[in-house]
């Protein structure tokens, strides 16, 4: 006897509230099982559980709204985890772990508070060709390490 | 005079700590007309009869027409000991005035005791065929008992974890209605998840 597809009898909203229990790799391998799975496993009520709670900072003009803004959560937070975003500062980028939903950080090196980091015979400031950050500090001398 | 661990948990039930607590009694019917009983407490677990005791439609018991007579049970079982551990909870903390360590430390430990033995009685309550586990969801969700559905739900959640898609598949017995075609577009879209 052909044994029943229990699941089935679930509302969408009830398939999600199990996936968004997962992770965001278990949810992404779950739009392949079934197209009913993938619609729960695409809702917002999902990814809306794996973007970090709150409002993200503003980040600079057209970062992330290129070529179109972000159409759902799950689009949200594929752009987020896919590399870093400027913060509007200029200073500060924002990604999201891909695995975990975590943010992560990276603080241009004008940010950092560097010791003799304004004069010239120690450290010298750079233009960064390939970077989000449009500059960096190079150590010019070392007169003490700690 | 210190209470034992067993004096505390089996008195929390009469126990009347800061607001009123009555032992009044509700009856809960089941779909195919079985009649159970449960403290207001416990009942009051599910907002959803929380609001009916409220709006005063529970005096002649509360019909639960999606509910069958196996999964009430369960369901009440749940509420009756999770009712009695946030009961147990507030009767540990409303005691500040008890300057005793020792006193103190017995309490910690039967906390500690009584939630190990919440946790071991949550796994079994789900552990369960998937049948009975989505009867309990659709019911948990019908009677809004959050810290059920929560548990049902992670269940579900822990069984489709790191599982592939095939896996999936097998477990829950679905059937794959994409089309060969479909099925490569959703997982070229979603690639990274298949790369290990």
């Amino acid at each position: 006897m052909e044994e029943a597809c229990e699941i089935a009898r679930l509302p969408e909203e009830l398939v999600s509230a199990a996936l968004a229990r997962t992770s965001p790799r278990d949810a992404c391998r779950a739009a392949a099982v079934s197209p009913a799975f993938r619609a729960a496993a695409d809702s917002d009520a999902v990814w809306a559980c794996f973007l970090p709670p709150g409002a993200l900072p503003p980040l600079a003009d057209g970062d992330l709204a290129a070529p179109a803004p972000p159409s759902s959560k799950k689009e949200l937070f594929l752009r987020l985890s896919a590399g870093p975003a400027l913060l509007q500062d200029r200073l500060v980028s924002v990604w999201l772990d891909r695995e975990t939903g975590a943010k992560c950080y990276m603080l241009s090196a004008r940010n950092l508070f560097i010791v003799w980091g304004d004069t010239p015979q120690y450290w010298t400031w750079i233009p960064l060709e390939d970077s989000r950050f449009s500059e960096g500090a190079q150590l010019m001398h070392v007169c003490w390490f700690e | 005079m210190a209470a034992t661990p067993a004096d505390a948990s089996s008195s929390s039930s009469e126990a009347v700590v800061g607001g009123e607590k009555s032992n009044k009694m509700i009856t809960l019917i089941s779909s195919d007309g079985e009649s159970f009983e449960a403290t207001e407490e416990a009942a009051k677990m599910s907002v959803t009869i929380k609001h009916m005791i409220e709006d005063g439609c529970a005096d002649d018991g509360i019909p639960l027409p999606n509910v069958p007579a196996k999964i009430l049970s369960m369901v009440i079982e749940y509420c009756n000991k999770h009712a009695a551990d946030a009961d147990d909870t507030n009767k540990h903390v409303a005691d500040p005035a008890d300057a005793d360590e020792d006193d103190d430390n017995n309490n910690n430990n039967a906390s500690a005791g009584e939630k190990e033995d919440l946790k071991s009685f949550d796994a079994s309550l789900v552990a369960v065929d998937q049948a009975t586990l989505f009867d309990i969801i659709l019911a948990a969700n019908f009677l809004s008992i959050k810290g059920l559905l929560d548990l049902a739900c992670q269940k579900v959640a822990d069984d489709i974890k790191d599982k592939s898609v095939e896996e999936v598949r097998e477990i829950f017995k679905i059937e794959n209605d994409f089309t060969k075609e479909e099925e490569e577009a959703v997982r070229k879209e979603n690639a990274w998840a298949f790369n290990e």
